[in-house]
């Protein structure tokens, strides 16, 4: 288990780099930054000359990522043009984000499980068809159709929350974003619960806990949701790292300040170093959250063995 | 004796209900699937809307150029004239969602076709040959799953100066064929140790014919059917993309870019948001529906 974590984090280097770069080489691509700049800061030669002087714009491509990367490891993230450490940007917005991407990812255990259970002990009845009728229009439906849609609906009509903002703290300014941000995966967890529970209802060793006399009950919690949770709780590892990644739109709409929010205004005044510095944070998330996963698995699963 | 030999007979023989193909099979389990016939009467109506919008609308009533938008009908509720209302410009909504089908359907079916054919191409390679080549594009990939999905895909446009279909298409593909890579290189693995590849290259065939005529055809199934999905998801992000500013722009429109200009007048008149959003909703999940019910039908495990 140890060699096994030890290989996996080996392996997460080179995809590091790789996915820095990337964003690196393509926030590159966008053009000069310093054409971003208002009109009079642009006349200031000496405002230029400094900007271009220390964020190492006169230096081939390849070098200022160098200088970046060598930089990152060294703590220093970089600062914004007007001077601001990214780092502080990142420690202030990053809880928000967390915040609300983990609500989400509860939402998505609390009802898709739950429901999923149901709707398959239920299989064939009407809550099982209406579940997954419903489940199939969140798929469908864009992310930010339904943000505003729940908007206008709990925060303008019924007026139970703040329409945006975080003013009224967890969770009343958190539930409706987070339950935006979760709707499609949440329709998803519930449809894996449901299919790996059928599934496992099948096999064996659920007949042979009901012929011992098991009551159902413990059967279900012992054996069926033992043996089906796995592929739901490996989807529901990477998630984290996706929402936060995903949470650009919700946080426009309901105007939180989150990492989601800055990115977007980052991209668009294309200041690389706050963009790579957020994504780069998103991508040790991410690869750590897989990480868990993958050990997660072996808990749950007394078969699975890594060496 | 000769009873066995007489049923063994019967149950190869060539037109007997035994016997049917796979694709047979599927089409028998499709036509008895209320699912599937949801999804084909949506589908007809998204072709018809794509191919031949001016039987449902006339394509004068979304442009001002032609007289179909007046000022003076600004936000106009629904009524005998505007069937499900006008928007800001004093444009016939319905019109205009019948006519922002195409852009979006369009940026659909060339998304997943390209992601369908980069991401089979990739994975067939890396599944194929294994070791180096596999490790080495695995890593690619894990290094383009990394990047989060809708932030490359800001990136990316804003990058390239490809306004329009053709960006979005980019952007999409490149985001998009690590994930079909991934899946067809399993595929490929499992079939590369199967029985019939092993005898097709003990009568001396080729790599290339290996792959092609042995292993691609077993390996491609659930990327089919994914692509199928993805295709009604993809719909859905070009509206995410052209709402963000960032796909199609003005004069053009879809359903994206009339949900981004309705933002503002949505508490006074829902109806210019709401009702592209329902023709968007619709056919995404049209998409969803069809790629359910073909992946059930080629599933034999699930067959009754």
């Amino acid at each position: 288990m140890g060699r096994y974590v030890v290989r996996r984090l080996l392996q997460m280097i080179p995809v590091f780099f790789g996915s820095t770069f990337l964003i690196y080489f393509l926030m590159n691509a966008l053009g000069d930054p310093l054409n971003t700049l208002s009109p009079q800061q642009r006349q200031n030669p000496a405002y230029m000359e400094y900007l271009t002087q220390s964020f190492n714009l006169d230096d081939p491509f390849i070098v200022q990522y160098l200088k970046y990367i060598w930089g990152v490891l060294h703590g220093d993230f970089g600062t914004t043009f007007s001077g601001e450490s990214v780092w502080s940007i990142v420690v202030e917005r990053f809880p928000v984000t967390f915040l609300l991407a983990v609500t989400a990812v509860a939402i998505e255990i609390v009802l898709g499980i739950s429901i999923g259970i149901y709707a398959a002990l239920k299989r064939g009845k009407w809550f099982d068809n209406v579940s997954l009728a419903v489940a199939l229009v969140f798929i469908a439906i864009p992310l930010f159709v339904l943000g505003f849609t729940l908007q206008w609906l709990f925060g303008i009509k019924l007026g139970w929350v703040a329409p945006s903002g975080i003013a009224q703290g967890w969770p009343k300014s958190y539930i409706i974003p987070a339950f935006v941000l979760a709707a499609g995966s949440l329709a998803y967890v519930l449809r894996l619960t449901r299919q790996s529970l059928l599934e496992t209802f099948n096999m064996d060793f659920m007949r042979t806990a009901k012929a011992k006399g098991l009551p159902s009950r413990t059967i279900l919690r012992k054996y069926g949701l033992r043996n089906s949770l796995i592929p739901v709780v490996t989807f529901l590892g990477i998630e984290l790292g996706t929402l936060m990644g995903g949470a650009v739109i919700t946080e426009g709409i309901f105007n939180i300040p989150g990492i989601g929010q800055q990115l977007y205004t980052s991209i668009r005044q294309q200041e690389a170093v706050v963009v790579v510095g957020i994504t780069t944070l998103l991508i040790i998330v991410y690869m750590l959250s897989s990480l868990l996963v993958d050990v997660l698995y072996a808990v749950l699963d007394p078969r699975i063995r890594y060496e | 004796m000769s009873d066995i030999q007489l049923d063994v007979e019967t149950s190869v023989r060539p037109d007997g209900p035994a016997s049917r193909t796979l694709l047979g099979d599927a089409w028998y389990d499709l036509r008895r699937s209320w699912i599937f016939w949801i999804s084909a009467a949506l589908l007809v109506f998204v072709l018809v809307m794509v191919v031949f919008p001016g039987l449902l609308a006339p394509q004068e009533s979304t442009s001002s150029l032609t007289g179909g938008c007046q000022l003076a009908n600004s936000l106009a509720p629904p009524s005998s004239q505007f069937k499900l209302g006008a928007d800001q410009q004093g444009c016939d909504v319905y019109a205009l969602s019948i006519y922002g089908a195409r852009p979006s359907v369009i940026v659909g079916v060339l998304a997943a076709v390209l992601t369908t054919i980069i991401g089979a191409g990739i994975g067939l390679i890396a599944g194929f040959f294994g070791g180096k080549v596999d490790s080495t594009i695995s890593r690619i990939i894990d290094i383009f799953l990394g990047v989060p999905y809708i932030l490359g895909a800001i990136v990316l446009l804003s990058a390239v100066d490809l306004p329009g279909i053709w960006g979005v298409v980019l952007a999409l593909t490149l985001l998009s064929w690590p994930t079909a890579a991934r899946l067809v290189r399993g595929k490929v693995i499992e079939a590369k140790g199967q029985d019939y590849t092993l005898a097709a290259r003990s009568l001396g065939a080729s790599n290339g014919r290996i792959m092609v005529r042995h292993i691609l055809p077993n390996a491609i199934g659930p990327s089919i059917v994914v692509a199928v999905i993805s295709l009604g998801l993809f719909i859905g992000a070009e509206a995410t993309l052209s709402y963000l500013g960032l796909g199609i722009r003005p004069p053009d429109f879809s359903w994206g870019t009339m949900i981004a200009d309705a933002q503002n007048a949505f508490f006074q008149a829902p109806w210019t948001l709401l009702v592209p959003a329902g023709f968007l909703t619709l056919t995404v999940l049209a998409f969803i529906l069809l790629g359910e019910a073909v992946s059930e039908a080629l599933d034999p495990k699930l067959r009754k």
